[in-house]
């Protein structure tokens, strides 16, 4: 369950997860929708798929992403968006996949 | 085979599944032995009704259970989100009523309630595959869905719930008479032969 909160705590990663409540999309089509650099991406999908969020499929050259949510998931994501929820801890403590360029 | 979300969810929710099946067997032995009172039992059954419709609403999105794989994939899993969502509600209701009602008013109101819902989301789903257009072939952001097995594990799953809850709530309703029993033995052959004939008819398409 950690994993889940340490997902949702990123406001990237829960627009990705936003993004995929309209239907499955690719890592390409995802990307362009943030400032963010390619490996940071990869990271935040990396996360959302520990957690168990999201599934994804290699299709081709490209790789499709697919929201796993169950209804707890999906509520603790909704209480997250309106009410802006952020990972609050220690930078030295916390393990970040990578720095964003945009913040 | 590889372990997916939904996979998982149908392993962690077939196994919630079980172990409440087991406090229903444990709470029907502690009658017959008189550990427990009938009331006591009755509570008992309903809170682990309940707690069964609450597990499998939660996990109903991600096991996939109506496995969409064409362009309406959005709504399809909007339409299972919207049905995990009133089984976990109804399934709390449902519980609570057990839990916190006299027995009078929880034999009363809770087959409404677990009637209610399984008619909504029947409606939902109706609606949705209603409005579904034909399958084509998977392509890039068209995801080929949850494997067969877990698809397979998370209908009988469903349908356990919707039975029990269906039953439950016919008998609450009737007075335990002897026609709800009969029907409950048609609507699993009628489930049984229906879901077989699908498969069936799904296997002979794919092999043209």
């Amino acid at each position: 369950m950690s994993s889940v909160f340490k997902a949702l705590s990123d406001p990237t990663r829960r627009q990705i997860l936003q993004l995929l409540r309209g239907g499955p999309m690719s890592a390409g089509e995802l990307a362009d929708h943030f400032r963010v650099s390619k490996p940071t991406m990869s990271a935040h999908f990396a996360v959302l798929r520990g957690a168990g969020l999201v599934s994804s499929e290699k299709q081709g050259k490209s790789v499709v992403y697919e929201l796993q949510l169950s209804v707890l998931e999906d509520a603790l994501l909704t209480f997250t968006q309106v009410f802006g929820w952020e990972l609050r801890s220690r930078p030295s403590k916390v393990r970040r996949p990578a720095m964003d360029t945009n913040r | 085979m590889k372990r997916t979300p939904s996979m998982r969810s149908v392993f962690t929710a077939a196994l919630a599944f079980l172990a409440l099946c087991a406090v229903a067997v444990g709470a029907a032995v502690a009658r017959k032995t008189g550990i427990l009172t009938d009331p006591e039992s009755r509570r008992a059954m309903g809170v682990v009704v309940g707690l069964m419709a609450v597990v499998t609403g939660n996990f109903l999105p991600k096991m996939r259970p109506l496995g969409a794989t064409d362009d309406r994939i959005g709504t399809i899993a909007a339409a299972e989100r919207t049905a995990g969502y009133i089984l976990l509600i109804m399934g709390l209701a449902f519980a609570g009523l057990f839990l916190f009602a006299p027995l009078e008013v929880a034999n009363s109101l809770s087959p409404i309630v677990a009637l209610g819902g399984i008619i909504v989301i029947g409606l939902d789903w109706i609606w949705v595959a209603m409005r579904r257009r034909a399958p084509r072939s998977p392509s890039a952001g068209t995801p080929q869905g949850p494997p067969a097995g877990a698809r397979t594990m998370a209908t009988w799953l469903i349908f356990g719930v919707a039975y029990l809850l269906v039953i439950a709530s016919l008998k609450m309703l009737s007075g335990n008479s002897p026609w709800v029993r009969e029907l409950g033995t048609w609507v699993t052959t009628g489930f049984t032969t229906i879901y077989f004939l699908v498969i069936a008819l799904q296997s002979c398409r794919r092999a043209r």
